[in-house]
């Protein structure tokens, strides 16, 4: 059960998630293979954010299996959903999945250089030199440089997102989850953020992007969800989700319905 | 006012500042190791463990010290045990009385204090942590932990002004502190006014140094005034 390379970066069979007598997973499968970027859209309440929360388990399934490079999350049933059983593993494949979050999320008493610092250093071992030369490559790459001694409360919006982003590849993490990262920016900011997820798309990551942009699911995934009630209510290419949509429920919700 | 009894009575009461100053440094260190804990133990998912430490809390917090240091010193010499046992050599003491009864009573305060900054602490915080797979222990060291101090170095701070104030009760079990000094000097001088303005003046600059610290280090911590 150790990663193996030609194993899809991410494999989900049939999740499932309850809160209490609520159904709001009822059965999702995915795979992500090396360099997918498969964008799961939907109304608010369709499930596509506990989804992916579900997938590094910040959120606990009720059900299903997850593999991340073949590996399994390794999970038992307990009495109100799964639990994890080997706790080293679960920290272990959460730090070869990256994290976007919707606010941002990065750690209020470190400088934006110690937040891309800190995975690396304390949960992957690597030495300091080898972690800050990463973390500056990677500030340059999200065009961050200048800000490095900066604090997340001195930046804008969008510059902590890339930050955030930024701390989420210095894990060189095997896929990227990102959840709706540009919904609490302000308009004007949103750019600067998908331009640098175009790039890391065009890089060939492994990317699970929830999100409302209509502009980038079409034009940078290769593959598109739409999620409704907890379930695929209809997926494919961004061609066949967009212009040739089967269900009613799926061109309403395109249409702004 | 007689100034020339002031400047007389000055070198005895430094003599007393150092007990005092020993005893609230102690006290703090000690209230700081206790601390901790309970109040990881007052926040833990295990019941027993936040019943334990929601006791000490409500006892410690809930009751005066000089109650608390005479309890210590006076009544646990009641018990035959007691004097029979090791316990003794440290319990016949009036300064080690006196200290676990300080480090029990501000370890109380204290926990308060750090568990309100745990509280504190935002949830995206703490899930950004999990999300890229620090363990429990290290989310706490480096990431709760930082950010719970940075938030409760003024209750804390105050805390520590209080337990400054607070060791002048050591006089009451016989010790030279300060207070135990000014005591003796105004006895035997008959100038009390004298002797307990030059007292408070001593405690007035300890307070007054400790809350420069104090507002020195949140000064330092905090990252989000204008740099440069």
């Amino acid at each position: 059960m150790v990663a193996t390379p030609s194993a899809p970066a991410l494999e989900i069979e049939g999740l499932e998630k309850s809160f209490g007598q609520i159904k709001v997973l009822r059965g999702i499968d995915l795979i992500a293979n090396r360099g997918d970027v498969v964008s799961i859209i939907g109304a608010s309440g369709s499930g596509k954010s506990t989804f992916l929360r579900c997938i590094n388990m910040l959120e606990m399934p009720s059900a299903g299996t997850i593999r991340v490079a073949g590996e399994e999350i390794k999970t038992r049933q307990g009495k109100d959903g799964l639990e994890v059983v080997d706790r080293r593993q679960l920290q272990r494949i959460r730090s070869e999945l990256g994290m976007v979050f919707q606010d941002f999320a990065l750690w209020s008493h470190l400088s934006i250089l110690e937040n891309i610092t800190e995975g690396p250093l304390r949960v992957l071992g690597l030495g300091r030199a080898e972690a800050l030369d990463r973390a500056e490559a990677l500030l340059e790459k999200v065009g961050l440089a200048e800000k490095r001694d900066a604090y997340p409360a001195h930046m804008s919006g969008g510059q902590q997102q890339r930050a955030a982003i930024a701390r989420a590849l210095a894990m060189e993490p095997q896929a990227l989850l990102f959840d709706e990262p540009t919904s609490a920016l302000d308009p004007e900011l949103v750019g600067e953020v998908l331009r640098v997820m175009q790039l890391l798309a065009d890089e060939g990551r492994t990317m699970i992007v929830v999100t409302h942009e209509m502009q980038f699911a079409r034009n940078v995934s290769s593959k598109v969800m739409y999620f409704h009630q907890g379930l695929v209510e209809e997926e494919g290419t961004p061609e066949e989700v967009f212009e040739q949509t089967r269900s009613d429920r799926c061109r309403q919700f395109l249409s702004g319905g | 006012m007689n100034f020339g009894v002031m400047i007389e009575a000055l070198p005895d009461l430094i003599g007393g500042l150092w007990l005092t100053l020993g005893l609230v440094a102690l006290a703090l260190v000690l209230g700081f190791v206790i601390a901790l804990p309970t109040a990881l133990a007052r926040l833990s998912r295990w019941a027993p463990l936040r019943l334990v430490a929601w006791a000490y809390v409500f006892f410690f917090r809930g009751t005066p010290l000089l109650v608390q240091i005479f309890l210590i010193y006076y009544g646990l010499s009641q018990f035959e045990g007691i004097r029979a046992s090791f316990l003794w050599t440290i319990l016949r003491e009036p300064f080690w009385c006196t200290l676990i009864a300080q480090a029990l009573n501000t370890g109380a305060y204290t926990a308060e204090v750090f568990r309100g900054g745990i509280l504190s602490v935002a949830h995206n915080q703490i899930e950004a942590a999990r999300a890229v797979g620090m363990s429990p222990a290290t989310t706490f060291r480096r990431i709760i932990w930082p950010q719970t101090i940075k938030q409760a170095l003024p209750a804390y701070g105050n805390e520590m002004i209080l337990m400054v104030k607070a060791s002048s009760l050591a006089s009451t079990v016989t010790l030279m502190d300060i207070t135990g000094v000014a005591r003796t000097l105004a006895a035997e001088t008959y100038m009390p006014i004298e002797i307990y303005t030059m007292a408070g003046a001593i405690y007035l600059a300890l307070t007054f140094a400790m809350s420069q610290i104090i507002h020195m280090l949140e000064w330092k911590m905090d990252v989000t005034r204008a740099r440069k």
